[in-house]
């Protein structure tokens, strides 16, 4: 099926954004393929199919974890990490890159979409980023009309990574295809964006000397308040909950200024998912989303 | 054995803070594996997905120098890659190795925790709990020794040669996993000279080999006992050996920087002072012999309020201890300085003649009869042969071993094949020198050649494992400490020594422990998933300084009576009524030239019957009078060459007299056989009763008795 025109976000949430309102890449057409290719000519039907590296195969896209990562089988100048959706149904407006190396690869990444599987048809060319630290990719502008615009894209079927100029064989942990959830308030106070917490184990000798051993370090912890009063933002959440992370069971990515850090996209859990929403005025609700950051690729650690 | 960790790992480990991890290698094949660590690692990337191994603990029983094999429970968090590992691969009995680490450090860095670990069992528990987490459990490569059972025979043998033997071919072990150079015999000049026996010789009576299966590790730990030592997995997962030393060098010394939670758990474990070692229960009461060692000084100080002494007392015993023979003379009962026999005075020889001859100490010698004996296999001054006959102890420090008989090779029972292994040359004669009669305390006796009081026993090895044991446990038994120190204490290992420094501890001649008083290592378990990591030890005393050694006294107990012979027909005393005869079979038949053959069959001499179980050919001399002889002792074939019958041993059943010409044989005489089994003018009439009277009578010969006989009706 044909990808639509790209159509606007909207005014609004243009406005949200340009204001850092945080923002939420909860759904991942990732998690729905039916095919992820690696090829050098970024086609299903290339003779050459998927050359994917056996010890790190594109199977590890899309698994709600990151710490695998998945490569092609050689040094290439170019390649293509390729997703062929389930369904022609995909809806994106965003995209993020998870423990990549393409800074250290030397790559340009391009966000391209098109109608079929060759991608020879209605090509688009979204955004283009050249990565200058290995930090998380996030792509908020897609826009293959060069109009600078933030357009969401529907029907999607094909969507690729384009990946050229590299010096080493790429490295991606984790794709993320989303349509953003924008907030139209930053979370009520006291809200706690500084919290980190690292687990360690204390020895000590009877003199005193002793050695403390770290399990894990800098993993954010959190509890986002909200208290929405638009029945349009009340239904927007309850649809992130309930659809792009499963009843909150799988992870999603949040941005708190998406303008400002849109490279501090934080990989947060649901602690305990239930959806605790309850009117506190006539048509107010609150809502409070413990989340925990997934491991153990810490934001902090500069993965 | 002490490791030496690499530098890298050290500083990372006892840097103030460490980020520790674990790396976990899972081979479904001996081509493949799947590494995963605990944690994220800043030099190379396996997913972190080890969720816990619980503490790998190893524990030595410090009396018997059992090891208790190392065991741990992995659990690795699944995802849709470990389910295809679990899936794909059958994951019982593959290699699992465990190493740590910390985050900083490269990965040949990290070192071995578990190297050679075999997945004993994944049973991850309850699905519905457990979906996302694969279980394994993983134990040291001494599994592999318990799980596998053997059967065998060993002749001649060292103990660490049997052990290694063990190892390399009924286990059948890849050298990679041992090291063959732990199990030399030279390497121990003490006992070099020990030897060990379980073989089963064809017609001999008892059949001490190890015909059931059983497991190999119960085996190699009963030969481990009989030299003091332990088998273990070391740092690389290889097998190896050794003996409790004593002056082993220090491994480390640690100070109150380096542990903490410091306590005594007892101040007398395995407390003993008398120990005794019963040799092989595989024999029947002829070849039992025990011997007893006491440290008198810990029975006086250690007596009960109102007694003089108090005897802590354990028995051990080995089937591994199965040497004995028979002394080829009468011995009279003499002072040993004015002595008149055997030989005129200390240091006279002696001759030892058939037994299992091949399981008494001394008697190694590889290729027997062929080439030499060496050096370090042979009783000497230093390495001396202790051995028991009747209530008596004699010491011998040298040994000729040789086999002088023409005989038809014997044959031993092979459990594995369920057949005779033929054509094996053992040997039949030991000229010992005597060191001592009336040793170790004992009473010089008299003994009279042959069995039942002519068995000889041989006790080297049971006193060596008394002796080095009641050194160690006598006075009061030994400290056991335990303590607790962080990770970077990982390179000593089970069996090392150390020493603590502090004044909290006090026991008999030790205010405070200090660098003087060495403890042995006796269990190390590595806790990193406990709060907070660390590793806890168990220590035993070793050696304490100014310790006196406690005085010994030695003691036989003797294990049961004189026994009938087998085929005997009654016991009457010093001289056997039985008369050496063929039962069945045993002809001498003409076969060509200066051959005849001997057809199998049965004979009865003194200490029993034996069996030729094919027929036999024997090349004469030219121009002879051979006198053909059928040894139940030994089986085989004996031939005497001489003009007249010659004077022989009991164990020899005389089978024909043939004369040879130049060429061939001119005549055999089979009348010259014994025609009767009884002998009348030996029996007495208070010794027998009429229904244990049973004549063997040959072609009908009348049961020839004198006139004294008479018969309890």
């Amino acid at each position: 099926m044909a990808i639509g025109a790209g159509v606007s976000i909207g005014a609004t949430d243009i406005a949200l954004r340009a204001a850092d309102m945080p923002l939420a890449m909860a759904s991942n057409e990732a998690r729905d393929t039916s095919k992820i290719y690696w090829n050098r000519n970024g086609q299903f039907t290339d003779g050459n199919g998927n050359e994917e590296d056996a010890a790190g195969p594109a199977s590890r896209i899309g698994t709600n974890n990151d710490y695998r990562q998945s490569y092609p089988d050689a040094n290439r100048v170019t390649w293509y990490l390729m997703f062929e959706l389930t369904a022609a149904d995909g809806v994106i407006d965003s995209v993020a890159i998870l423990n990549h190396n393409l800074d250290t690869a030397d790559g340009i990444v391009d966000i391209e979409l098109a109608d079929d599987q060759d991608f020879g048809v209605n090509l688009k060319s979204c955004e283009q980023q050249t990565p200058t630290t290995d930090k998380r990719l996030v792509f908020l502008d897609l826009d293959d009309t060069a109009g600078g615009g933030q357009l969401r894209y529907s029907t999607v079927q094909y969507a690729r990574i384009k990946l050229t100029s590299l010096a080493a064989v790429p490295k991606i942990g984790e794709v993320i295809w989303s349509r953003r959830r924008q907030f139209k308030r930053n979370p009520m106070l006291p809200y706690n964006d500084k919290h980190s917490m690292s687990v360690v184990e204390d020895w000590q000798a009877e003199s005193g000397a002793g050695t403390r051993y770290v399990r894990r370090k800098g993993q954010r912890s959190e509890s986002i308040k909200l208290r929405p009063h638009e029945d349009a933002y009340i239904d927007d959440l309850v649809t992130m909950y309930q659809d792009d992370i499963d009843e909150g069971t799988l992870p999603f990515l949040w941005i708190d200024e998406p303008t400002t850090t849109p490279s501090d996209a934080w990989w947060f859990r649901w602690r305990n998912p239930s959806l605790d929403f309850p009117l506190v005025g006539w048509i107010k609700r609150e809502i409070a989303i413990p989340v925990d950051e997934v491991g153990p690729n810490y934001l902090r650690l500069g993965v | 054995m002490a490791r030496t960790l690499n530098a890298r790992w050290l500083a990372s480990m006892r840097a103030g803070t460490c980020e520790v991890r674990y790396l976990v290698e899972v081979h479904p094949t001996a081509a493949l594996s799947y590494k995963f660590t605990s944690g994220l690692c800043d030099n190379f990337d396996y997913p972190p997905l080890v969720r816990s191994v619980t503490p790998i603990n190893r524990s030595l029983d410090v009396f018997t120098r059992q090891v208790q094999a190392g065991q741990t429970t992995v659990e690795i968090a699944k995802d849709a890659e470990v389910d295809d590992i679990i899936t794909t691969y059958r994951l019982l009995g593959k290699k699992v190795v465990i190493k740590i680490g910390t985050s900083e450090l490269v990965e040949g860095d990290f070192e071995n925790v578990m190297p050679t670990g075999v997945i004993a069992d994944d049973p991850d528990g309850n699905p519905a709990d457990s979906a996302g987490v694969l279980t394994l459990n993983v134990k040291d490569p001494i599994h592999i020794l318990q799980s596998t059972k053997i059967v065998g025979y060993w002749y001649g043998d060292h103990p660490l040669d049997a052990i290694e033997d063990i190892i390399a071919n009924k286990v059948s072990m890849d050298a990679s996993m041992y090291v063959a150079a732990d199990y030399t015999p030279a390497t121990y000049t003490s006992m070099s000279h020990f030897v060990v026996g379980r073989y089963g010789v064809h017609g001999y009576i008892l059949d001490f080999g190890l015909n059931e299966p059983t497991s190999a590790m119960d085996v190699i730990s009963d030969l481990a006992a009989t030299v003091n030592g332990m088998i273990f997995p070391d740092e690389d997962g290889q097998i190896r050996f050794k003996v409790f030393d004593s002056t082993t060098a220090v491994t480390e010394n640690w100070t109150t920087t380096d542990f903490n939670n410091i306590d005594v758990v007892t101040k007398h474990r395995n407390f003993v002072n008398r120990i005794e070692v019963t040799t092989s229960s595989l024999a029947d009461d002829k070849a039992k012999a025990t011997i007893g060692v006491n440290d008198t000084d810990s029975q006086t100080n250690y007596a009960w309020p109102g007694t003089a002494s108090r005897v802590v007392e354990r028995k051990m015993q080995n089937n591994w201890l199965n040497g004995y023979s028979f002394i080829d003379s009468d011995w009279t009962d003499v002072d040993p300085a004015g002595e008149t026999g055997p030989g005129n005075g200390d240091g006279d020889t002696v001759v030892l003649r058939g037994g299992l001859m091949s399981a008494i100490c001394g008697t190694r010698w590889a290729g027997f009869p062929a080439g030499a004996q060496a050096a370090d296999a042979k009783i000497s001054a230093a390495r001396l042969l202790t051995m028991r006959i009747g209530e008596e102890f004699v010491t011998f420090d040298s040994c000729v071993v040789n086999n002088t008989s023409t005989r038809a090779q014997h044959a031993i029972y092979n459990p594995e094949t369920d057949d005779y292994d033929v054509d094996i040359d053992l040997p039949n004669i030991l000229t010992v020198r005597v060191k001592d009669r009336g040793a170790l305390g004992s009473t010089p006796a008299a003994h009279v050649k042959w069995a039942p009081e002519g068995k000889i026993i041989d006790v080297t090895i049971a006193r060596a494992m008394a002796e080095d044991r009641l050194v160690r446990f006598g006075d009061g038994g030994v400290y056991v400490v335990k303590c607790e120190t962080d990770l970077s204490h990982a390179n000593v290992e089970q069996a090392d020594f150390v020493t603590l420094t502090t004044n909290r501890f006090k026991g008999f001649g030790d205010d405070g422990l200090s660098t003087t008083t060495k403890l042995e290592v006796i269990g190390k378990a590595i806790d990193y998933f406990s709060s907070p990591p660390r590793i806890d030890w168990e220590l035993a005393w070793a050696t304490k300084a100014g310790a006196a050694a406690g005085t010994t006294t030695h003691k036989g107990t003797h294990l049961g009576g004189p026994a009938a012979w087998e085929g005997a027909l009654w016991n009457s005393g010093k001289e056997d009524v039985v008369e050496g005869h063929v039962n069945t079979g045993l002809t001498v038949a003409i076969d060509a030239g200066l051959v005849v053959d001997v057809a199998a069959g049965f004979a009865t001499g003194q200490v029993g019957s034996a069996q030729l179980l094919e027929d036999a050919s024997v090349t004469l001399t030219a121009n002879k009078t051979a006198w053909i002889y059928f040894d139940v002792e030994s089986p085989g074939i004996v031939i005497e060459e001489n003009a007249a019958q010659p004077t022989v041993p009991g164990t020899l059943v005389l089978l024909s007299k043939v004369v040879t010409g130049a060429a061939a044989v001119t005549s055999i005489d089979d009348t010259v056989r014994t025609a009767t089994a009884v002998n009348g003018d030996r029996l007495h009439d208070s010794t027998v009763s009429a229904k244990e009277v049973r004549g063997d009578i040959l072609g009908g010969a009348a049961l020839n008795l004198n006139s004294t006989f008479g018969m309890r009706g």
